[in-house]
């Protein structure tokens, strides 16, 4: 249920939208709201020049009625909670930065005081090296006692959530914030992930309901998502992309930035290769990197260790190669030798003992996240 | 005066005795046809008016002229039945005696000068007649070697109609075509298997695909040589058995084919191909694709490309190796037991899993890809395998693969043994066997079973892709010449049921 004492907050931020400047110039002209609705009410806005006409005559509607009623029932019906920036259940995190937002819908519990909130970002149209990563991170920081925060797009921030999840019985395991109205799912296809952070996480976002995904509101997004955070790990970023944006709010308000390395020729890690190569992310290799930056030092990493010896030695063969680099399967018959029968078998079984892994279009790797080889 | 000849009409690949009846009586001069004739026996009016003029006989044109198929409540098709009008014209007017018309079977198109020519379904036709009691036919010439192919007929070539007028008459000579044997070939390929260089996890599972009758998708980027490898099938496949050749002769004879199929099919219907030309239809309820590629290759390109629809109709034949096909006016089944060797890339642009070109595609263009191609089918495909392209100096190093005529020899060997599982002369293969027979015939040990767990625990399998695992693994261990199912081709044949595309959808 909605507080009554939060409905002149949300009279107001129907009014003036998503925009923190014109919210807070107002309540500095009104220490009581209820004046200003008794302002509006009467027709006198000689107080509130402030705001746009177009504000002032939402702010007007939004008085006449019952549609306060209507929109507060509908929260209510549809499991939306309203969090403002003056309650003490508000994100202690998001009070210190320049403008928070002053009033946040969500779904699912809010945690006002997480443990260990941290950011995994990324682009969109991640690798599969990218993928595997997000969800790494997105696990074990999990398991360490962290929330994961992201912003439910497809790619990174998706893998990362769902990481996130995989972690059974974990306490906040991930919030995603939006970049769209609490009850629009973006993107589409998008529907299980959303259900799951919503039963088990938190969804949020500052914009009213039914607002659409507008280009314009996810860097706006952005600063939410890093100022819920201690830190922002970037996965995987191009040239010029929306995680760029969201590392540097995150050091705009203090927070720490740390950025996944990658290969100099891979264009989806060009952006993350500048932030380490300006100093403006910390190289991070393994969740201890992250960890022992806010003293939690703790949890290791969960790598399996695996004695070379043990291994057949068409095994060994094709470990020694796959050590060189990723290789597909006609160059790991011309590398290993045996026949095209024995090495599939042998690689079906090194990818059940998490030692290789396998990848689009018949290329095999190593699995270090996954598996440590002891020679 | 009255006079009747033989002759015969099909439904599907069925085939029902036809009496055609003439009369020619006083009145007004008038030709009609009657019992359900469709625009070409109507038309056959014309065509044997003509011969009869052109061949020298007399036509009675000056009279009124009934011709009556028998039984007339069923429809009959096509120009098979000129022959026997024009012998039953000729005999009702005199010109020739009724006693041979009705103690064989005549088949037949006139062309205007009096020769005959070739016909559809004379093979379905005369194997029907034979079951009736038949045993004398006259066929076109071009027709002729189908019908002698059948046990216990004397089939005689027709070339004209004045020819055999003569024969009947008692005054000219023909001879009935000796008994035709079926001489199983081996089918051909514009290429071998060694001219594919690389890709040897591609070619392991062609060959555990013909060895079994398995399925087989291939994904792989453009230029890896999907197609190259699907059009090379045929060259390792196992001749065809003489049973088998009859069963695929009598669907190629119904659509148009002339002579004896001896090589395994091999059919590459255009993926904008629609339903009824794939599974079969039309108003008389034709066999498709599927029943042209009976006993051999049915090779789909762009499979996602292809109409949903198209695709989902595919989904009943592959799994009971028979379609039937329903019209309005009739229901037909056809046989439609083939190997589906389907083709796609990897996502839509194409460049996905590729290492010198980069994929522009988002996840949810490559998700709404492979969401085209449904669960359901993908369970009823056996054998999933990627291929990556090979750069062009890679290419020219390799040295060349094992040819086609030895892969051959592993093969033929392994349907020796699956011969030997399900009888001689049964003509299933380890894709066709039913759960009792994947019970009793792929036994999984201890380690088997734990290796399937695991299969289970990482794979997100369904209960159908369990069964066709074990198939698989059955025939790999037939290639081995091994009668137990060991670890190593349940390992093998677990590999084949991964494809990176499946794997897109978590989000």
């Amino acid at each position: 249920m909605i507080d009554p004492s939060m409905r002149p907050e949300l009279w107001l931020h129907y009014g003036v939208g998503p925009n923190p400047r014109q919210f807070s110039a107002v309540r500095e002209e009104y220490y009581y709201l209820e004046e200003a609705m008794e302002d509006v009410a009467r027709g006198r806005d000689s107080r509130l020049t402030m705001i746009s006409g177009e504000a002032r005559s939402r702010l007007k509607e939004a008085l006449g009625d019952g549609f306060m009623d209507r929109y507060v029932r509908w929260m209510d019906k549809n499991g939306v909670n309203v969090v403002t920036a003056t309650s003490y259940e508000y994100p202690a995190l998001l009070k210190e930065i320049p403008d928070p937002p002053p009033v946040l819908f969500y779904r699912g519990t809010l945690n006002m005081d997480m443990q260990l909130p941290l950011a995994i970002v990324g682009i969109r149209r991640c690798t599969e090296y990218g993928k595997e990563v997000a969800k790494k991170f997105g696990r074990e920081l999990v398991k360490a006692g962290a929330t994961v925060v992201s912003g439910l797009a497809t790619g990174i921030d998706g893998y990362a959530a769902l990481g996130a999840l995989s972690v059974e019985g974990a306490q906040d395991p991930t919030v995603a914030v939006l970049g769209c109205g609490i009850d629009v799912v973006y993107p589409q296809g998008n529907e299980k992930l959303y259900g799951a952070i919503a039963e088990r996480g938190c969804l949020m976002t500052e914009f009213l309901p039914k607002t659409p995904p507008l280009p314009r509101n996810f860097p706006q997004r952005n600063r939410i998502i890093s100022g819920l955070s201690l830190g922002v790990l970037v996965v995987e970023a191009g040239e010029r992309s929306g995680s760029a944006v969201t590392a540097r709010l995150a050091l705009e308000q203090g927070r720490e930035v740390f950025a996944i390395p990658g290969r100099i020729t891979d264009p989806m890690s060009v952006g993350t290769n500048a932030m380490i190569r300006r100093g403006e992310a910390k190289t991070v290799t393994s969740v201890s990197d992250i960890l022992e930056e806010f003293g939690e030092g703790g949890a290791g990493d969960e790598v399996r260790s695996v004695r070379f010896n043990e291994l057949s030695p068409l095994e060994q063969r094709v470990v020694k190669a796959l050590s060189e680099g990723e290789k597909n399967e006609d160059e790991l018959l011309e590398r290993c030798g045996g026949g095209v029968d024995e090495l599939i078998s042998t690689l079906t079984g090194l990818t059940f003992s998490g030692i290789i892994k396998q990848l689009p279009g018949s290329v095999y790797a190593l699995d270090t996240l996954e598996t440590n080889i002891v020679y | 005066m009255l006079s009747q000849a033989n002759s015969f009409g099909l439904s599907g690949l069925k085939g029902f005795p036809v009496k055609v009846e003439a009369d020619i009586s006083g009145g007004l001069p008038a030709y009609e046809t009657v019992g359900l004739p469709d625009t070409a026996v109507r038309e056959s009016r014309e065509r044997v008016r003509a011969a009869l003029k052109n061949a020298g006989f007399d036509y009675p044109s000056d009279r009124r002229i009934t011709v009556s198929l028998a039984p007339a409540d069923l429809r009959k098709e096509g120009s098979v039945y000129d022959l026997p009008i024009a012998l039953a014209i000729l005999s009702a007017n005199g010109q020739l005696k009724q006693a041979p018309l009705v103690r064989a079977v005549y088949l037949g198109e006139l062309a205007l000068n009096g020769q005959v020519r070739g016909v559809n379904g004379v093979l379905p036709m005369v194997i029907s007649a034979r079951e009736a009691g038949e045993s004398v036919f006259f066929v076109p010439r071009e027709n002729a070697k189908e019908a002698a192919c059948v046990e216990g007929v004397r089939v005689f070539p027709v070339d004209d109609l004045s020819q055999l007028v003569r024969f009947l008459r008692g005054e000219g000579d023909m001879a009935p075509l000796p008994k035709v044997e079926f001489s199983p070939e081996e089918g051909e390929s514009p290429w071998d298997f060694a001219d594919i260089r690389g890709q040897a996890a591609a070619k392991r599972a062609a060959q555990i695909a013909a060895a079994g009758g398995h399925n087989l998708l291939l994904c792989g980027t453009p230029g890896s040589g999907k197609t190259m490898l699907a059009r090379a099938i045929p060259s390792i496949l196992p001749p065809m058995t003489p049973a088998e050749c009859m069963e695929v002769t009598k669907i190629h004879s119904v659509m148009g084919h002339r002579g004896l199929v001896t090589v395994r099919p091999f059919r590459a219907p255009h993926h904008g191909a629609s339903a009824a030309a794939i599974t079969g239809g039309g108003a008389n309820a034709l066999p498709g694709e599927i029943s042209l590629a009976h006993m051999g290759v049915l090779f789909l390109d762009e499979f996602p490309e292809f109409h949903r629809d198209v695709l989902e109709s595919l989904r009943q034949p592959l799994e009971d190796g028979i379609v039937t096909v329903s019209r309005t006016r009739m229901s037909c089944t056809y046989p439609a037991s083939f190997m589906l060797v389907a083709a796609m890339n990897p996502c839509p642009c194409g460049n996905r899993g590729s290492r010198t070109r980069q994929c522009t595609c988002t996840p949810s263009q490559i998700h709404r890809y492979a969401r085209r191609i449904s669960g359901p089918l993908l369970d009823r495909i056996d054998l999933f395998i990627e291929m990556n392209d090979v750069p062009f100096e890679d290419l020219a190093g390799k040295e060349k693969g094992e040819p086609s005529a030895s892969i051959r020899k592993r093969v033929v060997a392994a349907r020796a043994r699956q011969r030997l599982r399900f009888g001689e002369d049964s003509t299933k293969t380890n894709a066709r066997m039913s759960v009792q027979e994947i019970e009793a015939f792929c036994p999984l040990n201890s380690r088997c079973q734990a290796l399937m767990e695991q299969a289970f625990l990482r794979m997100d399998l369904s209960a159908r892709a369990y069964q066709r695992i074990r198939k698989v693994a059955r025939t790999i261990a037939d290639l081995d010449g091994s009668e137990q199912i060991q670890e190593k081709h349940l390992a093998e044949a677990i590999r084949y049921r991964r494809l990176s595309i499946l794997g897109e959808n978590e989000l």
